[in-house]
């Protein structure tokens, strides 16, 4: 369990919160309305402080300062959602060996109750990923327990689980990163051969779950990168449907370090599909970054798919795997499709601020930034390449930016 | 010096299990470290002034009850800011050694389990590694400032003297928060002592003294002691504990615990040397791991220590006033962690498991051990001192320690990340020099001292890990200084300053890494801090109503800068960083009130209120808010009744009632109005009896602990031990 959850933020990458929100249509980017208009629109916040996090609504307007005071303390280690007039956290207990699961309605002037309206504990250990199904069914991935666990997501009552086999080798078959499509969850499963170490497979393996049913369909596996996705995701985001219907899934093939059997990229699974596409795989190694090709080791963790192939992320070489408070991760426009990584017009971050990228809902990004000196909330729309700062942060650093809208 | 040398020794390779429940690094893991202990040698010939009516809690004095040869303590001066809890008050006690300290103004000792676990502990808001255990004047923690200080047996403490906001330069050891000293006791003749000790959770203690005194040659004072000291403890520790990370109550199942040493030595008083002293210890300790989060039914950790010690003091060295000691310790140690189960439980449920044809480990899931650390260490500890006078003298003190370790983990031999502590050795020169002056008839007290570091730690080479390391060799040097003056204004009022810049090397484990909970971070800077004391002492007797009180106020200022924290991350190893300095301010009220001859009322509080210095980005910290894990105010109280020749010609009676009330702190940044980790607040009493008969050859007690079983934490997430008795027979022949 040690180094694994180093990736928990690390690997915050890729992906559409949407896309695992039960939105089988695909990207959504170009259907919402405005980023001005959006501003008037409230977020679940979440601020993280050393080993806490601060989690609430608000606005971008507010004091940060002051509205980090109201704010209900949790672990560092969690995740916060919404859905359908809910905000949800999962949070794991300080030794990891158990999560819990809080769903809190909120009231007609979007206010979270001081106590959540209902609970599920969980206790295999940490948990941070939800897939949202629809009113009457959501999942949480355990994934030391090797399983989908589906319940009510008002209720949060139980109503049954998916549960997998690790391979032959492996320790675990952890289900990490999500997407829905056609009534089914695409779920990557790592296949942990060292769970201790946070070692997976040198290849990747996507489970295909029948909603309906709760079973699953059918397991696929690729080798052109190592296991895909990263269990607990926190922000699901190295998954993602594009607006063409089709699946990506990123493999970050743990920075480099464990060697040329190991290798990152994106592969893909076609729309109308159910095994991977066996000519495509996109390495960001190769991509034109600065001009010159990325060496191996350039890395993404975190980010948000905003639409025609652009995607809004975190990027680091991670030079030093002993320190991870380096300021070497730089946001970055990926264009998929021209296969190029441009700079956004900020310096080099933290990587802990990986989970705060959230695509909004007027289709622009949002995102938590630390430079050292100062800290805050940035937008950036992809289509204008507008960047423009929301809120100063002064109580620890952005965390969590979750829109309020399904 | 003579057999504390010896027990010393094995004291410390004794105590080689620190915690089980909350691991954060691997000593906490293991054990608090094996290494060799040795007694530093006395500055001999400065016999310190007896005093009678030694209380509880005497004050600023220091009431040597032992012979000369002790470890050198502030004998002449009463300037220094020190709390001595007396023997004679301890040593009947069924009390532990830190529930003993835990009643003192400025300090609060958090424990983690039972006997055999971790004692974590606080002085003025300066915890862990900030606050070093000695014994007999040598450091014997591991340097994370936990020991399991509930090991060794109170009959053998003499006294125990708590520094607070200030490492003397005579003990020779970096630290800022302060210094607990526990003192030895030296059998005074040939005789024998001894305790048994029986309570909850079928715990039981044994320790035995012996000592014989053949004088051979009564002219020239040459006489040879020999003898041993000796203890057992043993405990089920199956007490019922509860968490937030359960629904329900939980007794600890697997948390068996025992230790045992013994340690023989032979002294040889004024041949060559005043004294020659020679002892050798074996120790062994063993512990069922008790999780707090989940079942765990097989992982267990064992220990084994044994140690040699040489040591020599003379006085009158060429000169008059001069005197000089040095002693030659030498340990070798090993601890194993055994984890390799391959059922893992998910919770407390039986039923709840997950099965593997490979080992999984119980302590987290797919990390299993089969850990082997190996120690060897010397020391080297001397103290040479000049008298001018009666009242001026000068003090150089000196500690070598040198350490190589080597661990072994069969089970991750193989990893593809290579996570094991790096094998290698470090040694430390620390030295310091102490002036004491004594001026106006004893009016004006200083204590002037400097103290110089040099550490250097080493880290083999091993595959690419030093790559990963970018160096395998870290040095560091420094120096700290301390003032301390007293003035007694009048006879009954006394008023003490103090200041003290010190630091805190990291250890090695900060920076290499344990391999289990500690991850490298070769950049970490040493701890610094400038700590500012105050204080005055009010003495009354013949008043009205009351035979005597002692009064006294105690105010700190503590400034540090680059505190280390352990990383937040949710995985491990987790690497320390340097952080945001601390700014603490606090206060410190106690009395000490003699009714009449049968007696006695005690109070003391604290107030400490620990505060980020500066902002850190990196961290989302801000300025001003309150650090975590802290106690920030809380209180004892004490009521005693006393009585001799009740119904015997020298026996003696007592019955009385300790409390403890600490209010709530919190488990992370206070942030929120809605902060939810709390450490809650909670009142504890225990209530005791005791009778001796004999002038205290036999004596016998009785406590009740937690008094009305109240549900109290010491740290979030586990609460401590409920309701319990214990009783206890002392007998000295």
């Amino acid at each position: 369990m040690k180094n694994l959850f180093k990736n928990i933020f690390l690997a915050a990458s890729l992906s559409l919160v949407l896309s695992a929100c039960g939105d089988d249509s695909g990207s959504n980017a170009e259907d919402n309305g405005s980023g001005k208009d959006s501003k008037a629109a409230n977020y679940a916040l979440s601020f993280k402080v050393d080993n806490a996090q601060y989690f609430g609504v608000g606005k971008f307007t507010d004091n940060q300062k002051k509205l980090v005071e109201n704010f209900d303390e949790g672990p560092s280690t969690g995740s916060v959602a919404y859905f359908d007039g809910a905000v949800y956290t999962l949070m794991v207990s300080e030794d990891f060996s158990s999560t819990t699961l809080s769903r809190y309605e909120l009231d007609k002037d979007g206010q979270m109750p001081e106590k959540a309206t209902a609970t599920y504990k969980i206790t295999s250990g940490p948990s941070l990923m939800f897939i949202f199904v629809d009113k009457n069914k959501m999942y949480i991935e355990e994934p030391y327990g090797d399983k989908l666990t589906a319940l009510n997501p008002k209720t949060l009552k139980k109503l049954g689980e998916v549960k997998f086999t690790p391979d032959e080798g492996a320790q675990l078959a952890a289900p990490s990163s999500a997407v829905i499509r056609d009534g089914k969850v695409y779920v990557s499963l790592a296949q942990m051969v060292d769970i201790e170490q946070g070692v997976g497979s040198p290849y990747g393996t996507v489970a295909i779950v029948d909603i309906a049913t709760d079973k699953v369909e059918k397991v696929i596996k690729e080798d052109k990168t190592a296991y895909l996705g990263i269990y607990d995701d926190m922000n699901n985001t190295m998954a993602f449907v594009d607006e063409n219907g089709d699946i990506y899934f990123y493999a970050m093939a743990m920075f480099g370090m464990l060697g040329d059997d190991y290798k990152e990229g994106y592969v893909r699974i076609k729309k109308g599909e159910t095994e991977f596409d066996k000519d495509y795989v996109l390495r960001l190694n190769d991509c034109a970054y600065k001009g010159k090709r990325v060496e191996f080791g350039g890395l993404m963790t975190g980010g948000a798919y905003a639409g025609d192939g652009k995607y809004v992320a975190l990027f680091g070489t991670f030079e030093d795997p002993s320190n991870m408070n380096n300021y070497e991760w730089q946001p970055i426009l990926i264009d998929l499709k021209k296969k190029k990584i441009t700079n956004l017009d900020l310096g080099p971050t933290l990587s802990w601020l990986a989970p705060s990228i959230h695509l909004d809902s007027d289709g622009t990004v949002v995102f938590g930034h630390n430079d050292g000196k100062k800290s805050a909330i940035y937008r950036y729309d992809a289509k204008a390449d507008k960047l423009e700062k929301e809120m100063d942060v002064s109580s620890g650093d952005a965390y969590y930016i979750v829109p309020l809208q399904d | 010096m003579n057999k504390k040398i010896a027990f010393s020794v094995a004291l410390c390779s004794a105590c080689v299990f620190a915690q089980t429940d909350e691991v954060t690094s691997y000593d906490d893991a293991f054990f608090d470290e094996p290494a060799t202990v040795a007694d530093e040698p006395a500055a001999v010939g400065e016999k310190p002034s007896k005093s009678s009516d030694v209380t509880v809690l005497d004050g600023l004095s220091v009431e040597d009850e032992s012979e000369a040869e002790t470890s050198p303590v502030d004998t002449k001066t009463k300037a220094e800011s020190v709390k001595v809890l007396d023997a004679k008050e301890l040593q009947g006690s069924s009390a532990t050694i830190a529930e003993a300290t835990n009643r003192s103004s400025g300090v609060k000792i958090r424990q983690s389990g039972g006997l055999g676990g971790e004692s974590k502990i606080n002085i003025r808001g300066m915890e862990g590694k900030n606050v070093k255990v000695l014994v007999d004047g040598v450091p014997v923690d591991n340097g994370n400032g936990s020991l399991s200080i509930n090991d060794i047996p109170i009959d053998k403490v003499d006294r125990i003297e708590v520094y607070k906001s200030y490492v003397p330069e005579r003990f020779a050891t970096d630290g800022m928060g302060g210094v607990i000293n526990i003192v030895t006791r030296n059998l005074p003749k040939s005789s024998i002592a001894g305790s048994y000790s029986f309570g909850s959770f079928n715990t039981h203690k044994v320790s035995l003294d012996a000592k014989y005194v053949w004088v051979t040659d009564s002219a020239k004072q040459r006489s040879v002691e020999t003898g041993i000291s000796a203890y057992y403890n043993y405990s089920d520790n199956d007490y019922k504990f509860t968490t937030p990370y359960m629904d329900t109550t939980v007794t600890r199942e697997h948390n068996h615990y025992y230790s045992y040493n013994i340690a023989p030595f032979v002294n040889l008083n004024n041949f060559w040397f005043d004294k020659v002293s020679v002892g050798g210890s074996y120790a062994k300790s063993f512990m069922q791991v008790q999780a707090t989060s989940h079942r765990v039914e097989k992982m267990t950790m064992d220990g084994n220590g044994l140690g040699l010690s040489l040591g020599v003091e003379k006085s009158k060295l060429f000169l008059d006033g001069l005197s000089a000691g040095l002693s030659f310790n030498l340990s070798a140690s090993d601890a194993n962690l055994v984890d390799t189960s391959s059922v893992y439980f998910y919770s407390w449920d039986k039923g709840d498991t997950r099965v593997s044809d490979e080992p999984l480990g119980e302590r987290a899931i797919g990390a299993p051990s089969l850990a082997k650390y190996t120690k060897f260490s010397i020391n080297v500890p001397w103290n040479v001192a000049y008298s001018f006078n009666d009242n001026h003298s000068l003090t150089w003190s000196g500690l070598y320690k040198y350490d190589s370790q080597k661990f072994k983990d069969e089970l991750t031999l193989v990893r593809t990340i290579n996570n094991t502590p790096f094998d290698g050795y470090d040694f430390s020169i620390v030295s310091g020099l102490s002036l004491e002056n004594i001026f106006f008839d004893s009016r004006l007290q200083n204590v002037l001292g400097v103290k110089g570091f040099y550490y250097k730690l080493n880290a083999d080479n091993e595959k690419d890990k030093i790559t990963r390391l970018k160096n395998g060799n870290v040095d560091k040097k420094d120096f700290g200084y301390s003032e301390n003056i007293r003035w007694k204004i009048i006879e009954s009022v006394a008023l003490r300053a103090g200041f003290q810049h010190s630091l805190r090397f990291p250890t090695r484990d900060e920076i290499f890494g344990d391999g289990l909970y500690v991850a490298s971070a070769p950049t970490l800077k040493p701890e610094k801090s400038n700590n500012f004391t105050a204080g005055i002492d009010v003495d009354l007797d013949k008043l009205p109503l009351i035979l005597k009180i002692h009064l006294e106020w105690n105010g700190f200022y503590l400034l540090m800068d680059d505190r280390i924290y352990i990383s937040p991350f949710s995985s491990t190893p987790r690497p320390c960083y340097n952080s945001s300095g601390t700014k603490t301010k606090g206060f410190e009220v106690e009395t000490n009130i003699d009714v009449n001859e049968y007696v006695n009322l005690s109070w003391n509080m604290t107030f400490q209120d620990v505060r980020s210095r500066e902002d850190d980005r990196t961290y989302g910290i801000s300025e001003g808010w309150i650090v975590p894990n802290i106690p920030r105010f809380y209180t004892n109280f004490g009521i005693e009744f006393h009585a001799g020749d009740l119904f015997f010609a020298e026996d003696f009676f007592k019955i009385y009632w300790l409390a403890n009330y600490t209010d709530e702190y919190y488990y992370s940044w206070k942030v929120s109005k809605k902060q939810k980790r709390i450490i809650p607040s909670a009142f504890t009493q225990d209530v005791g009896i005791e009778y001796s008969i004999m002038a205290n050859r036999l004596s016998w007690n009785f406590e009740m602990h937690n008094l009305m079983d109240v549900t109290a934490y010491d740290k979030f997430g586990e609460s401590k031990m409920g309701r319990a008795f214990f009783t206890k027979l002392n007998f000295n022949i």
